[in-house]
């Protein structure tokens, strides 16, 4: 408000500072003066307009304003409080919240702007965090995987030492065969035999890929392998391990902080229905390592059908029903995916 | 209008409404999503704020101070620190030392978020206060319940009721302290009839799902996977009208117990009596209203649930309510606020 201006007096309830005794006062505007005034004419408190800290309006709550000595003035006269106010910032908030038809408005911009979010601004904060994630920690984060990893089920590889040599060699191959962007990063290869989960591999963080015996042996030549492997990088290249997990607590936080209070049953949908869209796209991450690895296994000089081979075989292979394929879906789309790029080429 | 108010019960009073709340709702959601959660923080000042200063009790309201800035700051360090542990947490030692670490803090952030809490929060004028300190928060938050796994969980009313003692004991109204006492009986009264319902309906399922499974062969559920996810929904099933209902039964049944042994130095009593029934009804009416307006009726639900809730709380005055006194203090910080509401812990005023 601006000094000078006056207005009626606005009765009203006022409060001594930090105390609950309620008294009936009005608030009186005079030039350069504003006062709580009682009705017996007993000036509880008075200072410059400027002074006075107004609160923020919230639906048709009792106005609230606080004196500098700390005693509260509180009015249901809204209506003539909210004039006074009227070019504060809470105000013009508070006037786009009646309720109304503009709010039409606002539900569907709040509703693309989930979409956007959810779409746009969530992917770029992940890969910021991502670019922010510094290496020693990536390191870490592979270290402690595989100790857990070696801990849980994971056994020496059993493999001889030529045909690991040959397919350490795999590898290499397809590390130079790298677009020049990812030349910098580096890999490392581990073998491990895992007779529980069957034919796996694996990508972390950090660049750790680990072939497990069983996958070595099922198949004869090094296409197989090299387009298994090809698809590993794919993951590493692409920061999906990482990506993922930023993205669940992302979702985790935004649901939490925007949800608010909803109650027992609708926050547990909410969370468990975060986590089942992400699934989505972790299939989005399986596509694109697929793209990836064929293009590199091509480039590396190995025939890309090796990955088609590879998903091929595991149906018929009983004991692979919960290795590769519970984390691998290999839907039809997915091989005609694969069989789209073979003819392609 | 003030001095005749002595043990006349003064029922708490909801004045907000639906249509009003849904407008704030609706901007506070749309400005947080503009800015990428950023507004969330002043938007929680605005609900606390509009739920806060519409409940009335012997013609006062209450009213919430925070302001966003301290509430953002609190969530920013919090969200930090999360990313950091969650990193931390798959590197094998390291990843123990922070579980350690944790368990460590969480009694500072609960008794952290409710100090904040209680000093953000007024009624009449006056801020409440919370007293409470870092030993009382590890025996209630920690210790007990670690021990009650010995006892199968048939201790829980004795950790539930030792959590209502810290946190309602230590809380004051300006210089006036709230007083919670009770027996163990109705807690277990409570505990019991949770429990009659969990059992009751798992029978009354099992006998339902028991013929259907007669000739059941395991391997059927490898091959078909209807009959896998059947099972899963089933189960699901099961967890909501076993558990989500006697959650809410043994909720309803403390609840009174605990605000009608609350006191209020200066004679001051408080009584609630909510039906459990009416409870579960609101609740899973108000959740199907919800996913059905695909969320558009959420604040209509909460309004629904916070009036019944005020409508049946009472406080018994026992002398004149304008003695209350607040006392200045250092500001809080918000961290603990922050971690209670990432987490989705409840804590605060028992109201």
């Amino acid at each position: 408000m601006t000094t000078g201006t006056s207005y009626d007096p606005i009765p009203g309830r006022a409060f001594p500072a930090r105390s609950s005794r309620q008294s009936e006062a009005s608030l009186i505007f005079e030039t350069d003066l504003v006062s709580l005034v009682e009705a017996s004419g007993d000036v509880i408190a008075a200072c410059p307009p400027d002074r006075l800290k107004w609160d923020m309006p919230v639906g048709q709550a009792p106005r609230r304003v606080n004196f500098p000595d700390g005693s509260l003035f509180e009015a249901h006269e809204n209506t003539a409080i909210d004039a006074i106010r009227e070019g504060a910032g809470w105000n013009r908030l508070h006037r786009s919240e009646r309720f109304g038809k503009p709010l039409i408005m606002v539900a569907l911009a709040a509703v693309v702007g989930a979409v956007l979010m959810w779409r746009f601004a969530l992917p770029a904060l992940v890969s910021a965090a991502v670019f922010m994630t510094p290496d020693p920690m990536r390191d870490l984060m592979d270290k402690g995987t595989i100790a857990g990893l070696d801990r849980a089920f994971a056994q020496p590889s059993k493999l001889e030492d030529d045909r690991r040599a040959e397919i350490v060699e795999v590898f290499e191959r397809l590390q130079a065969a790298l677009p020049p962007e990812h030349q910098d990063r580096e890999f490392e290869l581990l073998f491990r035999s895992t007779p529980l989960i069957g034919p796996n591999a694996f990508a972390l963080p950090g660049g750790t890929v680990v072939i497990t015996d069983q996958l070595v042996r099922a198949f004869k030549g090094d296409d197989v392998v090299a387009g298994v492997l090809a698809h590993e990088l794919g993951h590493v290249t692409g920061d999906h391990g990482l990506r993922q997990l930023y993205r669940s607590l992302g979702v985790f936080v935004l649901i939490s902080l925007l949800a608010g209070d909803t109650g027992p049953i609708l926050e547990d949908l909410l969370l468990e229905g975060g986590v089942l869209l992400s699934l989505s796209h972790s299939r989005d991450h399986e596509r694109a390592a697929d793209s990836f690895g064929l293009s590199l296994a091509s480039d590396a000089g190995f025939e890309p059908s090796g990955l088609l081979k590879f998903f091929e075989s595991l149906p018929d292979a009983e004991e692979t029903r919960s290795g590769w394929m519970s984390t691998h879906p290999a839907s039809g789309e997915r091989t005609q995916a694969i069989r789209d790029f073979l003819e392609d080429r | 209008m003030i001095g005749n108010l002595q043990d006349e019960p003064q029922g708490f009073e909801f004045r907000g409404n639906a249509k009003e709340w849904f407008g704030i709702w609706i901007v506070n959601l749309l400005l947080s999503i503009v800015t990428i959660g950023i507004y969330s923080a002043w938007a929680k000042v605005r609900t606390k704020k509009y739920f806060y200063q519409n409940t009335y009790v012997a013609g006062r309201n209450f009213d919430y101070h925070a302001t966003g800035m301290q509430i953002l700051i609190g969530r920013i360090i919090m969200i930090v620190a999360i990313i950091v542990f969650s990193l931390v947490s798959a590197i094998p030692l390291v990843g123990l030392v922070a579980f350690l670490a944790l368990l460590v803090a969480l009694p500072w952030l609960l008794v952290k978020s409710l100090k904040f809490n209680a000093q953000m929060s007024s009624w009449s004028n006056v801020r409440f206060r919370f007293g409470g300190g870092y030993g009382g928060a590890v025996l209630a938050y920690l210790v007990y319940p670690f021990l009650m796994i010995f006892t199968l969980y048939l201790a829980f009313p004795f950790v539930d009721r030792a959590v209502k003692r810290f946190t309602m004991n230590n809380h004051s109204l300006g210089n006036h302290e709230f007083h919670f006492e009770s027996g163990i009986g109705p807690f277990y009264k409570a505990f019991f009839v949770a429990l009659v319902w969990v059992v009751g309906v798992t029978l009354l399922i099992g006998a339902l799902v028991y013929p259907s499974m007669q000739g059941f062969d395991p391997v059927l559920m490898e091959e078909d996977p209807l009959v896998f996810s059947g099972l899963i929904a089933a189960f699901y099933a099961w967890i909501f009208i076993a558990f989500i209902p006697a959650a809410t039964i043994y909720g309803a049944l403390v609840r009174n117990v605990s605000i009608s042994n609350l006191t209020l130095e200066g004679g001051h009593r408080f009584h609630s009596n909510v039906s459990a029934g009416k409870l579960i009804w609101i609740t899973i009416t108000n959740a199907i209203v919800t996913v059905l307006s695909l969320g558009f009726m959420l604040p209509w639900a909460q309004v629904r649930m916070t009036r019944y809730l005020a409508d049946h709380t009472a406080m018994i005055p026992g002398g004149s309510l304008d003695q209350f006194v607040g006392q200045i203090e250092k500001d809080a910080s918000a961290l603990g606020d922050a971690y209670t509401d990432i987490e989705g812990f409840e804590v605060g005023l028992p109201v």
